[in-house]
């Protein structure tokens, strides 16, 4: 899991192969390092992860909670079918931009 | 290090002897293998024996054989001083249970050097067994302490004295501790409330938080509350006691008394099957809303789908332990599965179980597995003990009021509170004759409410709340007007008609109105149209519950008839 800066103060969160519960505390290590006065955007990238589980919905809500205080917007990308899945039927599309 | 010396030779036990203590260590002899077990049992801190092979009485062989299986949870290193020159004594030595040799004749410093190894195995092994013990201390506390918490779950769940036909369910008896939750209760108007749940996590932190939600089930059902009353009081008692990240996913259903009305709310579950009789197609009701205990209490959407079904079709509603169990090679038992049993079998729930246990045989078991079934037919309560039919329905059907009037007109700082629905429905609730039909009369109320406060007073738009921006955008919006009100009102009134002729139902007329700058009446409908057309099955809410709806005064007002019947 790592934390890459793109141009115009956009972040993103890059993470691993599996996304559970076991990842929290790597997790949280990674948004918090992103500082908030300078970020604009921040998007999770689902492009290496095959598989998650609902822990990391938690997680999700963590990280929108986090971000929410300084309005910076947080987005999913590149989720695979069955991960698209779960975010559907957690209703998580209705609070998140699923890319 | 205590050491048992046994040899036949007088000449080879001062021998040892003396090599041993002098590096210290104490040694007491024994001339055979019997006295050897006497003596390995007289004194219980000898930890090591150096044992001859060939004595009178019994050999070193058949006394270590005795020794290793007294030993019990005694750790105790037999060394064998042998000459190395017969392989199969050494054989045999070994499967008595020997640990080791020492060559004979002696030498010094091999032996020194097989001791001190020993002893380093012997440390390892005390450290070990004092960790052994603190584990096991620790799992008795765990098994006591789930042992209480059953008790005070199970005589949560089990405080009612009636159970369902409607309702096929199973659910497995470790799943408490994976944080599922599955409830059914009679309404007092003879229908029957359910709720299937899982919380977020694993363990016993995963469970607590069911011991609030069954409560609240309870209480709600007593009070023949509406399911949207329901999943907010829950929603809102789990998002302040649970810790943040961690939700519960449920279907709440509601089945009318008559069996062919079915309210809903599903918040972050599978997909509800639904299957029509005599039919081998499935229709899938998803979740609208996100799990309970994630919203504030101010964007909670409770809106319920409400879905008229033909006579004997089956609901079923299933936690993510059936689709995502796991066989062997890592592969999941799939919705496609549950779906083939569903239209294929008979006996759903027992096909179902029997398929899951099969399927994930040989691995570990995966023990939050709950399924249940809802039969949409007359519903029918039955005593748990005797079997006999209960009318849980009498007092509703008989219920009458007085003929009263209600006005209320709320202001700014009313609107403002967030539960001021909540309250009306409560008080609504203490009126004889009407709280068993309160479920019905606050949802109509909470529907006019909420329309006339969002579209009416706030003048917000609900095309917003497609899009996740525009969700936050919606409710942001929403509490910025509203603590920006000034001059606002919503009024409030109601009024219980009592029929003219006797076998004709009493009504309630409930009228809204609100200080906004109303609306094209015209427009509403056709809204409502489409929106119907969009999800295919539902009914409109209000129309469903209301004898009648009109809207007047450039549609700021609302009336709603409904009837006692």
């Amino acid at each position: 899991m790592m934390v890459e800066q793109a141009e115009g103060g956009s972040f993103a969160i890059v993470l691993d192969d599996v996304f559970d519960f076991k990842r929290v505390e790597d997790f949280r290590g990674c948004y918090e390092k992103i500082p908030l006065d300078k970020c604009k955007g921040v998007s999770i990238d689902f492009t290496h992860t095959r598989y998650m589980d609902s822990s990391a919905l938690g997680m999700l809500l963590n990280v929108k909670k986090h971000f929410q205080s300084a309005s910076v917007p947080v987005k999913i990308t590149s989720v695979n079918d069955q991960i698209r899945k779960i975010l559907t039927i957690s209703r998580f599309d209705q609070r998140f931009v699923i890319e | 290090m205590k050491i048992l010396i046994v040899d036949d030779h007088a000449y080879n036990r001062e021998l040892l002897n003396f090599i041993l203590e002098d590096e210290g260590h104490s040694c007491i002899e024994a001339q055979d293998g019997q006295s050897a077990i006497t003596a390995f049992e007289t004194h219980l801190d000898v930890q090591l024996i150096l044992m001859d092979v060939n004595m009178p009485i019994m050999d070193g062989i058949e006394a270590t054989r005795e020794i290793k299986s007294r030993a019990a949870d005694r750790f105790v290193t037999v060394i064998f001083v042998t000459a190395l020159d017969n392989p199969e004594v050494l054989v045999q030595c070994l499967d008595a249970g020997g640990d080791d040799f020492v060559p004979k004749p002696i030498n010094e410093s091999i032996l020194l050097s097989k001791l001190k190894a020993h002893a380093r195995n012997q440390a390892m092994y005390n450290s070990l067994k004092s960790v052994n013990e603190e584990l096991e201390y620790h799992k008795r506390l765990m098994d006591r302490e789930h042992k209480i918490v059953e008790h005070i779950f199970s005589s949560d769940v089990g405080l009612l004295d009636t159970a369902c036909d409607n309702i096929n369910a199973y659910t497995s008896p470790a799943s408490l501790f994976n944080g599922d939750l599955l409830l059914s209760a009679p309404s007092p108007a003879g229908g029957v409330y359910l709720l299937l749940g899982d919380f977020t996590g694993h363990g016993l932190s995963a469970a607590v938080g069911s011991l609030p939600v069954s409560s609240i089930f309870y209480d709600s059902a007593a009070r023949q509350e509406s399911i949207s009353n329901m999943a907010r009081v829950i929603n809102r008692r789990l998002q302040k006691l649970l810790p943040h990240g961690m939700f519960f996913c449920a279907a709440l259903m509601y089945l009318e008394p008559g069996g062919r009305q079915v309210q809903i709310w599903l918040g972050g579950i599978n997909d509800v099957l639904c299957v029509r009789p005599g039919s081998q197609e499935i229709s899938k009701i998803s979740a609208m809303h996100m799990p309970l205990g994630i919203m504030e209490d101010d964007e909670f959407d409770e809106r319920i789908e409400l879905l008229e079904l033909p006579e004997g079709t089956k609901l079923y509603a299933f936690t993510d332990g059936i689709n995502e169990a796991k066989n062997a090679s890592d592969e999941e038992f799939g919705l496609k599965r549950i779906e083939d049993i569903v239209v294929r079998d008979q006996n759903v729930i027992d096909q179902l179980v029997t398929e899951v246990r099969l399927f994930t045989q040989g691995c570990e078991q995966l023990d939050d597995v709950s399924v249940v079934e809802l039969c949409c037919e007359p519903v029918v309560h039955r005593h748990q003990r005797t079997q006999a039919v209960v009318d849980v329905g009498a007092d509703f059907k008989s219920a009458k009021s007085f003929p009263w009037q209600l006005d209320m007109t709320l202001g700014d700082d009313d609107l403002r509170s967030s539960d001021v629905v909540m309250q009306v429905g409560k008080f609504l609730g203490t009126i004889q004759g009407v709280e068993l039909h309160q479920d019905k009369i606050f949802t109509i109320i909470s529907e006019l409410y909420s329309n006339a406060l969002e579209h009416g007073v706030l003048k917000l738009d609900s095309d917003l709340k497609q899009t996740p921006d525009g969700f936050d955008e919606y409710y942001r919006l929403r509490a910025e007007r509203l603590a920006a009100a000034k001059g606002q009102s919503i009024r409030i009134q109601m009024a219980y008609v009592r029929a003219e002729s006797d076998g004709e139902p009493n009504h309630l007329r409930i009228e809204v109105t609100d200080s906004g700058e109303g609306f094209d009446v015209n427009r509403l409908n056709h809204q409502q149209e489409t929106n119907d057309m969009s999800f295919g099955r539902g009914v409109s809410l209000l129309e469903s519950f209301c004898e009648s709806l009109s809207y007047s005064n450039g549609g700021r007002t609302a009336t709603a008839i409904y009837a006692f019947s």
